[in-house]
């Protein structure tokens, strides 16, 4: 089923009748164990992908070597806009699927039902035109400017018109879980409430999220130069990170007592995208990046964990990453954590580009920034099929696995800006999005 | 009747491990309202062999089975076999069994007075009544209690025939009275018929053990209960042992029961919980590769009342495949304690002091480490305990009879674990 682009979460093997490990036909018990060798066949969360063609598209694989896949993934498209959630739990936690489950889903709820202070930029309906829609700088995009995302102004960025248009459609989820929650959580964020009601003026919505509580420390490049309206979607992003986080630690006090000794635990990495503006956050060591269409890729987010925090002291990051710490996380979502403090950027995009976020499984194999961009790009490149952004994030999940799929991968890519409804209407080619090469 | 069946182990293995251990908690709420789904027949078998007149023990026979006559309830069928060189059933009538009520109980009572001990020991013979006398209500919780105060004089070999043909088809408790009697003898009916053995050393508390062990058996509420194991192809069970509320081992009664899997017999059960280790081999799987190793199912008759996986999951990662599961090594630790005291005891029959110090020793360690008490303080009165926590013990020039035995029937006795890891 790996092959066919199906709507909703696939689960190779689960569907089939046949044992896939010895071949018996027929033989698979209801609970998915083989009723000759016993071996399990699959779990519905062992590949999962998440269709938001054009918008975005995401895949979660358990890997080569682990017996289940403890990544989990949230994606919800809307019109010029998504959400997207990847966490990934901590093995030497109990439960760390349930930790990552919650986590995604909690965020990717909050982040839905939040009122984004920066509407997607949206085109009135009575201008039809599908230029207006998308930016189309000719000059260099962020990214050639060295790692400054931000800088690029609003007003270069899209036209105004949006301002006028009609409220967007919010974000849908888009079969982003096997399993689409029946109760979403409580919503944490004091801006929720507010943002339930009638329209919302930038500078409205800009107030309604100021949460004393919420971390406002922002990466370099944002800080440094404002990235307005592009913040305060990442101040939306961090307010559902701290929910998820709540929501992780809640897993503690329920179910097996096991989890109390020691306690369910994930990272997240989330990012809004409205029309160029991005806003993400994280907690941990899963990544964003921003590939555009040449040149390295940037990473956006700046790992938790022991290698990095070494490489910071001037330790050869060779050296640091071979080290069986490398991968050991100094901060993380679960009981244990105390006060979440996510960590935030936004930008916005001046140039077509992909945002991706993945989980440790994939950018493990591909730490070289140079090789993570031509990854990416080689991928869109192939995928020449009817659902091109999810063609490719299975095809960076089918490269981590070729390497040796050590862990769980999870991968999600979105072109930034999001296609508007008048392309999506039509063929969405992913040389839409690399204008530079096309 | 509702049971719940939960498996605790550690299901993590090694790249190239092969066996899988699990403790199966297998509970039961009881039959609703706490009555009985089937009809119970109870039969009291009493040695009434010469030894008996001894230390006023047929006497305190009597007594006893007076005492538990009186605890059977209304409309459960019931015999009394008295035991001499051959059984002779002692009330009602040969071939009959009563209805308990107070009239009846009344006749068994009057019964019970003119029994007198003559003759010798048939512990076969006396079993085989007793089964053929059960034959009569198929479907009935059966239970047996009987009672001896010496071996059993029947040629050799016989009585093991015996307990091959009668296994399974009721529970027996047995209690030895005296010190003249051999634990091992009663331990291999007990083992067979899924019975318990205890001494009673006085004659005097044999009425007690009496209505003890007939209270117990007028709480059972389903009268065959089986362990199913269903296992994946080229995979064996090594062993499965009832390990709570005391050590049996079971692996030897498995019957099959379909493709790759069999039935162990668990006897009848009331509102009650008991432990079972089951050790599994299977072939070795691929990292991340997860088995069924064992499914285990709790049933009776086709009714499958309920069941739990044993499972097995290949990591690289040590951290996960060396935890160790607290369960599965308390009673591997509670059945290694059986073990070394019955090994101790046999050798120092045997005149081999070294090594019964050493048995012995471990035993103490054994007991001290898992909190099993009563055991503890049965071993102290063998040997003298200098340091538990070493094992370190030193053998008592006289040991009193009665505390051998004691210690002896008592040895697969063991105490739970808590249960959070």
């Amino acid at each position: 089923m790996g092959g066919t682009p199906g709507p909703g979460g696939d689960a190779p093997g689960r569907g089939g009748r046949d044992c896939p490990h010895c071949g018996a036909s027929t033989a698979l018990d209801p609970d998915g164990y083989c009723q000759e060798c016993g071996m399990l066949a699959g779990r519905p969360r062992d590949h999962t992908e998440a269709d938001g063609e054009p918008v975005a598209a995401a895949v979660s694989d358990r890997g080569r070597r682990h017996h289940r896949n403890e990544d989990a993934m949230w994606l919800a498209v809307g019109a010029d806009a998504a959400d997207v959630v990847v966490c990934d739990g901590v093995s030497s936690s109990f439960d760390p699927d349930v930790a990552s489950e919650v986590a995604a889903r909690t965020a990717g709820e909050l982040l839905a039902r939040a009122q984004h202070p920066v509407r997607p930029a949206r085109p009135a309906a009575d201008e039809p035109t599908g230029e207006l829609a998308r930016p189309q700088p000719a000059q260099a995009g962020p990214q050639q400017a060295g790692p400054r995302p931000g800088t690029a102004s609003p007003q270069q960025a899209r036209p105004q018109p949006a301002q006028a248009g009609p409220q967007p459609t919010g974000p849908q989820p888009a079969q982003a879980e096997p399993e689409p929650s029946p109760t979403p959580p409580e919503p944490v964020g004091p801006g929720t409430q507010r943002a339930e009601a009638g329209p919302h003026p930038a500078e409205e919505g800009t107030e309604a999220i100021a949460d004393p509580d919420a971390p406002t420390e922002p990466l370099e490049p944002a800080r440094s130069e404002p990235a307005e309206p592009a913040l305060p979607v990442a101040e939306v992003v961090a307010m559902a990170i701290q929910g998820a986080g709540a929501a992780v630690a809640a897993l503690a006090g329920t179910g097996d007592p096991r989890r109390a000794v020691s306690n369910p635990a994930c990272t997240i990495v989330a990012a809004a995208v409205r029309g160029p503006h991005v806003g993400f956050g994280w907690v941990g060591d899963s990544r964003a990046y921003w590939v555009a269409g040449s040149g390295p890729a940037e990473q956006l987010t700046e790992d938790d964990s022991w290698a990095r925090h070494v490489i910071a002291l001037g330790v050869d990051p060779r050296v640091a990453m071979n080290d069986p710490k490398a991968h050991a996380i100094t901060a993380w979502l679960g009981a244990d954590a105390g006060r979440i403090t996510p960590r935030i950027g936004a930008f916005t995009a001046r140039v077509p580009g992909h945002l991706v976020l993945c989980s440790d499984g994939l950018w493990n194999y591909l730490t070289d920034p140079a090789d993570f961009g031509d990854a990416v790009r080689s991928a869109l490149r192939i995928a020449t099929g009817p659902r091109p952004l999810l063609e490719a994030a299975r095809a960076l999940v089918a490269y981590a696995n070729s390497a040796g799929g050590a862990d769980n991968i999870t991968v999600a890519i979105l072109p930034v800006p999001p296609p508007s409804p008048a392309e999506a209407g039509g063929d969405a080619e992913p040389s839409d999005n690399e204008p530079s090469e096309a | 009747m509702s049971y719940h069946a939960e498996a605790f182990q550690n299901e993590y293995l090694a790249m190239g491990a092969s066996e899988v251990n699990a403790i199966v908690t297998v509970s039961s709420s009881g039959g609703d309202g706490g009555g009985r789904t089937a009809g119970a027949t109870e039969i009291i078998i009493v040695d009434a062999s010469g030894s008996m007149q001894a230390e006023g023990r047929m006497a305190a026979a009597r007594q006893a089975a007076r005492a538990a006559v009186e605890c059977i309830d209304d409309g459960v069928r019931f015999a009394i076999v008295a035991g001499v060189s051959t059984a002779q059933q002692l009330f009602p009538d040969p071939g009959q069994l009563a209805v308990a009520s107070p009239q009846s109980r009344a006749d068994a009572v009057r019964a019970i007075d003119r029994l007198q001990a003559s003759g010798g020991t048939a512990m076969g013979a006396w079993l085989l009544l007793a089964a053929r006398l059960f034959e009569q209500r198929p479907g009935d919780i059966k239970h047996a209690i009987l009672l001896t105060d010496g071996d059993n004089g029947e040629r050799h070999g016989y009585l093991e025939g015996v307990l091959e043909q009668v296994a399974g088809r009721f529970v027996c408790d047995c209690r030895g009275v005296g010190t003249n009697w051999k634990v091992s003898e009663l331990r291999k009916i007990a083992t067979a018929m899924l019975g318990t053995v205890d001494i009673v050393a006085r004659p005097e508390d044999l009425t007690a053990a009496f209505q003890q062990m007939i209270t117990a058996a007028m709480g059972k509420t389903a009268a065959d209960v089986h362990l199913k194991v269903w296992t994946p192809v080229n995979a064996t069970v090594r062993f499965v042992k009832q390990v709570e509320p005391q050590v049996m081992d079971l692996t030897g009664k498995r019957a099959e029961d379909g493709p790759r899997a069999g039935r162990y017999p668990l006897g009848s059960w009331g509102r009650e919980s008991r432990d079972y280790h089951i050790c599994v081999d299977v072939p070795p799987g691929g990292a991340g590769d997860e088995m069924l190793a064992a499914r285990v199912s709790v049933v009776e008759g086709d009714t499958v009342h309920a069941q739990c996986l044993v499972r097995a999951v290949w990591t690289e990662d040590t951290a996960l495949s060396t935890r160790i599961n607290r369960q599965v090594a308390h009673y591997t630790g509670q059945a290694e304690l059986a073990e070394a005291i019955q090994e101790g005891i046999a050798a120092r029959e045997a005149g081999d002091d070294r090594t019964a110090t050493l048995k012995f020793g471990r035993a103490a360690q054994l007991a001290h480490q898992s909190g099993n008490r009563a055991t503890e303080e049965l071993l102290a009165k063998v040997v003298e305990i200098e340091d538990a926590a070493t094992g370190t013990v030193r053998m008592r020039r006289r040991v009193n009879a009665a505390d051998e035995m004691a210690l002896d029937t008592q040895s697969t006795k063991t105490v739970r674990v808590g249960r959070s890891q």
